[in-house]
């Protein structure tokens, strides 16, 4: 990941029953999933999706 | 697509010991599928132990303490850290077993061969039982959380590596007296009071190899647990960074998984922390529409997976016919069932798994 050669683990996914996805759309989930989560100030102590800090 | 590490051999472990031993063991451990746990520390007792009391009693020697650290770390580091995870996480001796010492044998783990791979005494279990399974991953609890860092960064995790190796020794016992745990608290503070001391010590005596035992270890097995963690925690659910469906992943049929105790199982350790590592591949099956309806990401890293043109039709219904293997008959026919099954069956939305199910 660190060589942002996304597609290698792109090419590794496995769907076991979830909606299909094209290489490209796995490729946008990764990288999704990769962005860190945002501090909120509701108090709760949690993150949410957001841009990075 | 076939689950090849059902049926593999496992290789944590080098050698067996003698059958007294192996008879011994099993009349004492809590679970004899921890056979390969119990092999792999006595090849660490045999092997590892003697070339470090003989490094000591040697005149020192960058070369020889280069050649230990390297050699036994290729050895034995990964497996240890993983056996050490799992008999940890379970105890390892039953009660009244070890002539009525089972419950400090089972710290022998923590307490005494980590420090050898430089992980400070007695700190392990406070650090991922008590804090990274409870707190799960969440940021400003758990100390090695990953989801404030963008995961494929490398300057984010030299950022995460460097709070780990500095914060720890103040994070991990304040965690503890935060929590008022005085027992882990004075347990971790003790436990890393008395390796830095004997640091201390054996840096006065020889500070050669006392850098080569003590201290480059300690770097190396941090560096490594680090990346490990950070790699398991890499890819995390924005909708739900707590499930623990959405911030693991797995990894199938990597040959890793007979060397780690099938560490590329890491969801269905969250979901459940107590489920044994040897149970991982057939809880799967049985719990693959649970995955697959809370999108959880699975990888393939075996040979298989360079055949398909299209990775994101795997083990869809109509690409069955590729399932061909005679020598894995037995995963198979489980994963085959298990997906007709799942191709007619419809998924509800029930609450995602959270948390750990007890330690």
């Amino acid at each position: 990941m660190f060589t942002g050669n996304h597609g290698f683990l792109a090419d590794r996914y496995v769907n076991i029953g979830q909606k299909k996805r094209t290489r490209e759309e796995v490729i946008a989930l990764l990288k999704q999933r990769l962005a860190p989560l945002k501090h909120t100030s509701d108090g709760s102590g949690e993150w949410k999706r957001g841009e990075a800090e | 697509m076939f689950l090849d590490d059902i049926n593999k051999p496992r290789q944590e472990y080098y050698f067996k010991p003698p059958g007294f031993v192996t008879r011994w063991l099993e009349a004492s451990l809590q679970d004899k599928r921890d056979m390969p746990i119990a092999w792999l520390y006595w090849n660490i007792m045999v092997t590892m132990y003697p070339a470090l009391f003989l490094l000591w009693a040697l005149p020192p020697s960058n070369l020889l303490g280069a050649s230990y650290l390297v050699g036994f770390n290729v050895l034995y580091m990964q497996r240890f850290i993983l056996a050490m995870h799992y008999s940890t996480h379970k105890r390892l001796f039953k009660k009244g077993s070890c002539l009525g010492a089972s419950e400090f044998v089972n710290k022998f783990n923590i307490c005494v061969v980590a420090p050898v791979f430089g992980i400070p005494c007695n700190t392990y279990w406070l650090h991922h039982v008590v804090m990274h399974h409870v707190d799960n991953n969440a940021w400003n609890k758990d100390l090695s959380a990953t989801e404030g860092y963008q995961r494929d960064s490398f300057k984010h995790w030299l950022w995460y590596w460097v709070r780990f190796m500095v914060g720890s020794w103040v994070e991990l016992p304040y965690y503890a007296f935060r929590k008022k745990r005085w027992d882990l608290f004075a347990g971790c503070f003790l436990g890393m009071a008395g390796t830095m001391g004997a640091y201390a010590y054996a840096h006065a005596l020889n500070p050669i190899t006392s850098f080569w035992t003590m201290a480059a270890p300690f770097i190396a097995v941090s560096t490594a647990m680090m990346f490990g963690n950070w790699s398991q925690h890499a890819f995390i659910k924005p909708e739900d960074p707590r499930c623990n469906f959405g911030l693991a992943y797995t990894v199938l049929n990597h040959p890793d998984n007979q060397k780690s105790f099938n560490d590329g199982w890491h969801t269905l350790h969250h979901v459940n922390s107590q489920l044994h590592w040897s149970e991982f591949p057939e809880t799967f099956v049985k719990r693959l529409a649970e995955h697959a309806e809370k999108d959880s990401l699975v990888f393939d890293q075996g040979t298989a997976s360079w055949a398909f043109p299209n990775p994101g039709t795997l083990w869809r219904p109509e690409s069955q016919d590729c399932l061909r293997n005679a020598s894995h008959e037995r995963g198979l026919t489980r994963l085959t069932r298990f997906v007709h099954t799942q191709s007619v069956s419809s998924t509800s939305g029930s609450l995602c798994s959270r948390g750990t199910t007890g330690f």
